[in-house]
């Protein structure tokens, strides 16, 4: 109740107030006063300082320009600041295609290493193996090595070498071909008691190998030299069961033509089929004890040449290994360690000489001991330590050098490859395959493309302007004419206008310019055409004529200004559409549209994108600062016309 | 109309007509390239090349005396033969000829040397087309409804993160979205295919012949889908704040009602020009996803033959890209009219 009434009373009093009092409402404001124009008391404002109040409101906006303008400085400072060179290609293999490094080594993540998954390892040492195409360097592997064993059946050098067990495989390269499979010769005695073995692996064999029809045989060398199968010891069968067969049973009482013999298995054809046996283990023993040098039991070894050696008898016939026992590792794996670290590597007298006329060591040559490095060496010189000195000559021309640690970061700067002397460095986006710095060779591009861009921009806008005042200014017959031949200008499509002039004018900057810009400024003459014939009817217009302005006058004072807004839009939206069209092109046909001396944004996206399956870093970092710049320049336009004709606010965001 | 219609299109015709003969004086300007293959197959196509009219035969013996002028010269193990260019404008006069009377664009000097180059189009084209449509068909009601939602929830958070998507996918390039597309869905996922399958693969497992669609078709349409978006929001927002839907509202319609009667019919007279646009634009980007998709269509072809310099491929090409472009124009112009009654051209003048 209280509640209510409270409310009646405020009501009430509202009413009282509202209530009309002349005294107390009224009040002659310039009863006695002289009237006369007095001073505005608010500030007076230009259109761009109106424009710029509108613009700072739009938060986007003003992030999207702040973004805008640090990629810009980045792509002025960053060519010059960043001394690494990115014109020659790095020499030292380990330091191409290098990860990101952002954090020091140890932190996780973006520190300049990367898991390493499943390297064949060593058994003997459990370190990975060194082979041609991976080298993993021991001290830049920063983690334990988790090992896991794995059965793979590929015929590599490394499983090979470094496998063990599994069967061995073998098959004709055409269907219905005959196959034998035999050991090294060995001499045989009926006296003594000589047993043969097999054993397969016989799951594999009937379903993989397709039932082959074997018979385990007895080789002879003919009076020819050639092997040929001298005894059948089984008939031939598709049983896969482990057999042994004492050859002195088998035999019997037959007449041995020979004391040497090879034995094996022959796998006969097969119409329309390619089958295969799979054989784990042939064991030749003599009175009890294994014939090591013909047997196996290990189908990785055999076939690695670890053991002894079988040969295939038939022309055309296949080996493979299957299912072999391999170790395999993985590991966390500091690149940057590897491609920085020390190494031994042998330099020559002129490298040794430079180095001590820089006065980074003091050597005598044929005196190891003599070696020895400066203070300043300390820091600079790529050779640590001497091991050895050599000799070479080449006819009557001989040359020394001399062989010792190298630590690498120091060389690549002797090298000039990198600017500063120290094993710390972050490649921010890593190196590309030349082993040089993408984050230099990405904002390089994109100075190239900028320049291009504001180039572009402002001819085209001059241009576009020009020719729009004139045909809209004046209509008739020199509209008609003008509109048409931009039209046919437009009609040729626009990677056909560039590759024309690209092939015909040489692939470089200018040519790019030029082509960019013979279609771009159609649609800002579109724009003021439309802009003067809104405005050429208008009264001022007509005043200002009147008074005899010429036509010079009427365009560029009286009617041009008024799209100025218009054109500073255009002109900063124009900037991302060329950078856009530039990179599209040259990533269409870098070989023929890429303009090459300064490389171009769109040249480094497309050789990024080369290997995007194995080195996919590259582009993915080359594409966000794209994506950024793009998204940042399109804000920032869009902030502009809003800024500049209010009532578009909001309209294309 | 009718008659608007027809002076329109020989005003295209024409335009075609003086385009692509700049572009082939321009061509025919570049540096010769003589085909690929054995002597026999090069002497079969200089002689074609002779009776169509573009060049000329030289007397080997005057030739080789450096009497004679002579662009191309080849030996088939035994004899050498000799021919000349005739001047641009003789060329460029027999080029007109030749495909008004015989319909012969040339043949591939470099991509299957030999064949008619109106023939690798046409049977290029059809991938294109269809994968252009596809996406078209695809986007048209993603980026109207996303456009239609924005514009109803404005400046609420569901506008504000379309807004932003849309914003995303109109500045970053398509090859950038398809190298992530490929990253993600490809190569670290495996879901689908890294590249366009062959004839034979497709046909071996349809499933993956499917699946290879997918990355393409958003390649192609997040970019078309975010203008449709943008353009359908701008233009809703605009109509939505007219006198006329005021009225409408007024009137006692149910907000749905004047949106789907009122608004959204009026906001369609600007967007369905865009949308026969669009098809052009999207035509001429996926170029690049052709390119890097390896998907046997008219933009893989151009770039391959631009490479090659397989310049009768090019030209055929450019006629196609060409042709769309101005026939896209005039369809462009001529559906202002069908879809917004008040400005059909040469209904009264």
């Amino acid at each position: 109740m209280d509640w209510f009434k409270r409310k009646k009373a405020k009501a009430a009093s509202q009413e009282e107030r509202l209530a009309f009092s002349e005294a107390q409402d009224f009040s002659f404001v310039q009863l006695d006063k002289s009237i006369h124009d007095v001073k505005f008391e608010t500030k007076p404002t230009t259109f761009f300082k109106d424009a710029f109040r509108r613009f700072c409101k739009s938060k986007s906006s003003v992030t999207a320009a702040i973004i805008l303008g640090v990629l810009i400085l980045l792509a002025v400072i960053v060519p010059i600041a960043d001394g690494n060179d990115i014109s020659r290609s790095n020499n030292i293999t380990e330091s191409h295609y290098l990860p990101p490094k952002w954090f020091p080594s140890g932190t996780g993540w973006m520190d300049g290493t990367e898991w390493v998954s499943n390297v064949t390892l060593d058994p003997a040492t459990m370190r990975p193996v060194q082979s041609d195409g991976a080298i993993y360097r021991d001290e830049a592997i920063v983690s334990d090595i988790e090992v896991r064993e794995d059965y793979l059946s590929q015929k590599s050098e490394n499983i090979l070498q470094y496998g063990e067990g599994g069967s061995v495989t073998f098959f004709p390269t055409r269907e219905g071909y005959d196959v034998d499979y035999m050991s090294d010769p060995f001499t045989y005695l009926p006296t003594n008691e000589v047993v043969i073995s097999f054993s397969f692996d016989k799951e594999a064999t009937e379903t993989l190998g397709g039932n082959p029809l074997w018979t385990p045989v007895l080789y002879v060398q003919g009076e020819d030299g050639q092997w040929a199968i001298g005894h059948e010891l089984q008939e031939a069968g598709r049983s896969y069961e482990d057999c042994s067969f004492a050859l002195g049973e088998v035999l019997g009482d037959a007449v041995l033509e020979a004391t040497e013999f090879r034995f094996g298995v022959h796998v006969a054809g097969e119409e329309g089929k390619r089958t295969s046996l799979y054989l784990k283990s042939a064991v030749l023993s003599n009175n009890g004890v294994a014939n090591d040098s013909v047997s196996f039991t290990d189908a990785t070894a055999l076939l690695g040449g670890r053991s002894s050696n079988w040969t295939l008898l038939s022309q055309g016939a296949q080996t493979g290994i299957y299912r072999s026992k391999v170790l395999l590792g993985s590991f966390r794996y500091d690149k940057y360690k590897a491609a920085f670290g020390e190494d031994t590597a042998t330099f020559t007298s002129t490298e040794i000489d430079t180095f001590v006329k820089r006065g980074w060591m003091t050597y005598t040559w044929g005196d190891l001991s003599s070696f020895s490095l400066t203070e300043e060496g300390e820091k600079y010189c790529p050779i640590r330590t001497a091991d050895r000195e050599s000799t070479s000559s080449w006819g009557d021309v001989s040359s020394r050098s001399l062989t010792g640690t190298r630590s690498r970061y120091r060389y690549m700067y002797y090298q000039g490859y990198i600017s500063e002397c120290t094993d710390q460095i972050y490649y921010l986006f890593g190196t590309n395959a030349q082993g040089q710095d993408f984050f230099k060779i990405v904002f390089s591009g994109l100075l190239t493309s900028l320049e291009l861009g504001f180039l572009c921009a402002i001819i085209n806008i001059t241009v576009g302007v020009v020719w729009g005042s004139i045909s809209g200014y004046f209509g008739g017959w020199v509209d008609l004419l003008m509109e048409r031949v931009a039209e046919i200008l437009g009609g040729v499509p626009f990677i056909v206008m560039m590759t024309l002039i690209v092939l015909l004018l040489g692939s470089n900057f200018w040519t790019f310019l030029l082509g960019l810009c013979l279609t771009g400024w159609m649609g800002m003459a579109a724009t003021t055409r439309s802009q003067f014939y809104r405005f050429k009817g208008r009264e001022y217009v007509l005043a200002s004529r009147t008074l005899g302005a010429s036509d010079a006058r009427l365009i560029f004072r009286h009617i041009l200004p008024n799209g100025i807004g218009i054109i500073i839009t255009s002109g900063v939206l124009m900037i991302p559409s060329v950078i856009f069209s530039e990179a599209t092109i040259s990533y269409l046909l870098p070989g023929v549209l890429a303009f090459q001396g300064s490389q171009s944004f769109g040249v480094t996206l497309s050789t990024a994108q080369q290997s995007i399956t194995t080195y996919p870093y590259m582009i993915i970092s080359a594409s966000i600062v794209m994506a950024v710049i793009m998204i940042c320049f399109n804000l920032f336009g869009n902030g502009l016309r809003d800024a500049f004709n209010p009532s578009m606010k909001g309209a294309q965001d | 109309m009718a008659k608007y219609v027809a002076k329109r299109i020989l005003l295209i015709c024409l335009t075609a007509f003086i385009v692509l003969s700049l572009t082939y004086i321009l061509i025919q300007y570049l540096p010769l390239v003589e085909p690929m293959g054995s002597a026999t197959d090069r002497i079969a196509f200089w002689n074609d090349q002779v009776s169509l009219g573009y060049y000329t035969v030289v007397d080997p013996i005057r030739a080789q005396a450096g009497l004679e002028h002579y662009d191309i010269s080849f030996n088939d193990g035994t004899n050498w033969y000799f021919y000349a260019a005739r001047p641009v404008w003789d060329r460029y006069i027999a080029w007109i000829v030749n495909i008004f009377t015989k319909w012969n664009w040339g043949v591939s000097t470099n991509l299957s040397v030999g064949r008619s180059a109106i023939d690798i189009i046409m049977q290029r084209l059809p991938v294109s087309i269809e994968l252009n449509i596809i996406s078209i068909v695809v986007s048209i009601p993603l980026g109207l409804g996303l456009g239609i939602l924005a514009a109803l929830k404005k400046n609420t958070w569901v506008d504000d993160i379309i807004s932003t998507v849309v914003m995303i996918f109109i500045s970053v390039p398509s090859f950038v979205v398809i190298s992530f597309l490929l990253i993600i869905f490809s190569y670290n996922l495996g879901w689908l295919p890294g590249v366009w399958p062959s004839n034979s693969q497709a046909q071996a497992d349809p499933g993956m012949a499917a699946l290879a669609y997918i990355i393409p078709v958003g390649a192609l349409s997040f970019g078309s889908i975010a203008g449709f978006a943008r353009y359908t929001r701008a233009e809703l927002c605009e109509v939505m704040s007219s006198e006329f839907l005021l009225l409408a509202r007024t009137k006692g319609l149910t907000k749905t009602q004047s949106v789907i009667r009122h608004a959204m019919r009026n906001s369609m007279v600007p967007i369905v020009p865009m949308i026969i646009g669009q098809f052009i634009s999207i035509l001429s980007g996926s170029m690049i996803l052709e390119q890097l998709y390896g998907i046997p269509g008219i933009g893989s072809l151009f770039v391959k033959a631009l490479e090659g310099s397989d310049y009768s491929v090019v030209m055929v090409d450019m006629a196609i890209y060409t042709l769309i472009g101005l026939g896209a124009t005039l369809l462009v112009d001529l559906s202002y009219g069908i879809v917004d009654p008040r400005i059909r051209m040469g209904a009264k003048k």
